[in-house]
């Protein structure tokens, strides 16, 4: 009770001193409280948006060389590499259904296309590669249809995202409707460039989107497979139409590799002079089972809790070390790739730019009390001589810097959430496209988040701590003699 | 027993190149309940012996013994529970909390250490002392309301706080008119009457030597004279 009473008082006596090492200590607490409650904001706004829309908790993949996310591999790789397809997919599958931890299971797999409108170049887009009837049992609401139907189970087809929809626009000055066809041109290193004619199911939007995710269009399975390249393996023949037929006339398997196909005429002089005989020729499907190709890039789990998560996480790296599988398990982040990456950097660079602001508050605030404590000699040499263990000493140092690190670190707090509640009411826009990235829309409206008070009283606790050692040490060398050498 | 011997006791200081030799060779006893002063002029040892028996210094060589317990033997801990059991002390500059009142600095020697006292019985004990020292109107000033005279009254109550056997002062009178430092000597007499506390003050003042039972003088490091007044004890 005394140590408390003389922390404050000499806190109060000191006025100039208690206010310089109070600002640093409110103003770092501050800074603490409304920055980590904005990029709290952020992240825990990305995390639930990607986990209930788009990523599930945990990602089962392959392993590869280079970058890559649901959003396909990034960086200079991009043009050859390969995502790798789940090996063993259908027992893993079945394993992970079977589990009680795990509540969904979805595959899915990821490619681009350049869109085409009869010899018309129409843009670019993502594609996820998606079995509809689990696709949207897993994320039964994360979009909006602005026209059409969703795709059907078991029909070949585009939900075209409406951004590449207005893209198409601007591009062709034509407006995709329903029920239009679209060509999709896929390019990948296994089997060239392969063109595929879907039919549009739909126009959407995801609900909580960025600028990755508004290039995303959702195709069916099969046809993304032909377009990556994830069905090379065994030829089939592909059902075609009579006409389709006598355009191709008979394909006998010893022509294919007969003298007449080898030719120093272009394709146009052998007949293919229109865009539909190229997509007949294309027709002749290579599929790697013949029947039913399993081949899937990732597959999104759902868990019970996040307790769950990392349960599966260690069961699942366990299995496929156990099976020699090439596979990993990844969180959403990863699968939600630069936009999640890019918010953690940015938290990463500000906790970083606050480390070095508490050093400098650190310095200040150690050098100010040893200053005070030179002052304080014959006080402390009088209790030390009047029987004041040096733990006494040590405690009354602490408590004062304590107590003023608890004001101004309450003071700090008060700031912060008043400042995070006037930006909650007013919102923040987003004036460029980094910031529409990392706030997952126009406005970002950011919440006070528990995380950053306790983690700011934390940091401004340390800090008071670590800052009161060396002003301690300096306190616990002054003998009980320097009582008699000076005057209060 | 005496309550204070000291054996062949001396303290030398390092100055840059040369050391000084603050006490050559002293030796004593003080006995329990005497009201003694060290005389001498300055640089004479009159600090430097305070301070040995106050256990705020060590000997270059020689003993100190308080209630026949060797100080040189104990440990820092042990030495500031010695202080805070057995010792109390006045300054010359008074040396009170400047951020606590009159009651607050009384009470304070009761609250950085271990006593028995029951709450109600301390605060009947302080307010008892505050009234000895003539400043129950007082008690809830700052030491920087106060006059010299009052600072050293608060001075005196704080180290009878304890209840010590011993308490030693450093020139209490040095930053005092003569009237107020005789009237604080006549206080400090008055306590070591009513409480048998055994009283060490250091001087330079020839008036308040006087007033002393046993006198202790010292020049340069050594006691030129240890007498005491015949009604306390024997002359050396």
């Amino acid at each position: 009770m005394i140590i408390f009473k003389i922390a404050l008082r000499n806190l109060r006596e000191h006025t100039a001193k208690t206010l310089i090492i109070g600002v640093l200590i409110a103003v770092g607490v501050f800074f603490l409280v409304a920055g980590n409650s904005f990029m709290d904001t952020i992240t825990a706004g990305m995390r639930i948006t990607y986990i209930d829309n788009y990523t599930g908790e945990l990602i089962v993949h392959g392993k590869a060389k280079g970058t890559f996310s649901l959003f396909g591999i990034m960086g200079p790789e991009m043009a050859n590499a390969k995502i790798p397809e789940i090996e063993q997919f259908e027992q893993l599958e079945a394993l992970l259904a079977s589990s009680e931890l795990v509540s969904d299971v979805n595959p899915l797999a990821t490619g681009a296309a350049s869109i085409g409108i009869g010899e018309e170049s129409a843009g670019f887009s993502f594609l996820w590669g998606i079995e509809p009837s689990q696709y949207f049992t897993m994320f039964p609401d994360n979009i909006i249809l602005h026209e059409g139907t969703r795709l059907p189970p078991g029909e070949k087809g585009i939900m075209l995202s409406q951004n590449n929809k207005d893209k198409i626009r601007e591009e062709t000055n034509r407006t995709i409707h329903a029920g239009d066809k679209l060509q999709l041109s896929g390019m990948n290193a296994v089997s060239g460039t392969r063109i595929r004619e879907v039919t549009v199911w739909g126009i959407f939007s995801y609900r909580q989107t960025s600028p990755q995710l508004e290039r995303v269009s959702l195709v069916d399975i099969k046809t993304l497979r032909e377009l990556s390249g994830m069905d090379v393996g065994e030829i089939e023949e592909a059902q075609l139409s009579e006409t389709e037929q006598a355009l191709l006339g008979e394909i006998e398997e010893n022509n294919i590799f007969g003298s007449s196909l080898i030719s120093t005429t272009s394709p146009q002089n052998e007949g293919f002079t229109n865009f539909e005989t190229i997509l007949a020729a294309e027709a002749l499907e290579i599929t790697e089972a013949g029947k039913e190709n399993n081949a899937w890039h990732f597959l999104l789990l759902k868990t019970i809790n996040d307790r769950a998560a990392t349960e599966i996480t260690n069961t699942l790296n366990d299995y496929f070390l156990e099976n020699d599988l090439d596979l990993e398990v990844s969180n959403w982040r990863w699968g939600a790739g630069f936009t999640a990456d890019m918010a953690y950097s940015l938290q990463i660079v500000f906790n970083i730019i606050i480390i070095v602001i508490f050093i400098v508050a650190l310095i200040v605030i150690m050098n100010t009390l040893v200053i005070s404590i030179t002052e304080r000699i014959p006080e402390i040499g009088t209790i030390r001589a009047m029987g004041g263990q040096k733990s006494f000493v040590r405690l009354m140092i602490t408590t004062e810097t304590l107590v003023i690190t608890a004001l101004f670190g309450t003071a700090g707090v008060l700031l912060g959430s008043i400042f995070i509640w006037i930006l909650n009411m007013t919102g923040i826009e987003a004036t460029n496209m980094f910031f529409r990235v990392l706030f997952g829309g126009d406005v970002l409206k950011p919440g006070l988040s528990a995380n950053s008070i306790v983690s700011a009283l934390a940091a401004v606790g340390i800090l008071g701590a670590a800052a009161s050692l060396y002003p301690v040490s300096v306190a616990l060398k002054i003998s009980p003699v320097r009582a008699m050498q000076k005057g209060i | 027993m005496a309550i204070i011997s000291l054996h062949d006791v001396t303290k030398d200081y390092p100055l840059g190149k040369t050391v000084v030799h603050a006490l050559k060779g002293v030796s004593c006893e003080i006995q329990r309940g005497e009201f003694i002063t060290i005389a001498g002029p300055s640089g004479s040892g009159k600090s430097t012996i305070l301070n040995m028996i106050g256990c705020i210094d060590t000997p270059s060589s020689g003993n100190v013994k308080i209630n026949g317990t060797d100080t040189s033997a104990l440990s820092d801990k042990s030495l500031t529970q010695l202080r805070h059991q057995v010792l109390g002390f006045i300054f010359q500059s008074f040396n009170l909390i400047p951020v606590l009142n009159v009651y607050e600095n009384i009470e304070f020697p009761l609250l950085i250490g271990k006593n028995g006292m029951h709450p109600s019985e301390k605060k009947t004990w302080i307010n008892t002392l505050i009234r000895e020292v003539g400043l129950d109107s007082w008690k809830t000033h700052r030491p920087s309301e106060l006059s010299g005279g009052q600072r050293q009254r608060v001075a005196i109550a704080r180290a009878l706080a304890t209840r010590p056997e011993i308490v030693l002062a450093d020139e209490p009178t040095a930053n005092l008119d003569s009237e107020t430092g005789e009237t604080i000597i006549n206080l400090m007499k008055k306590m070591n009457h009513e409480f048998k506390t055994t009283f060490i003050f250091s001087t330079h003042d020839n008036m308040i030597v006087e007033i002393a039972d046993h006198v202790i003088r010292l020049k340069d490091g050594i006691i030129t004279e240890n007498s005491r007044k015949k009604k306390t004890g024997v002359a050396v």
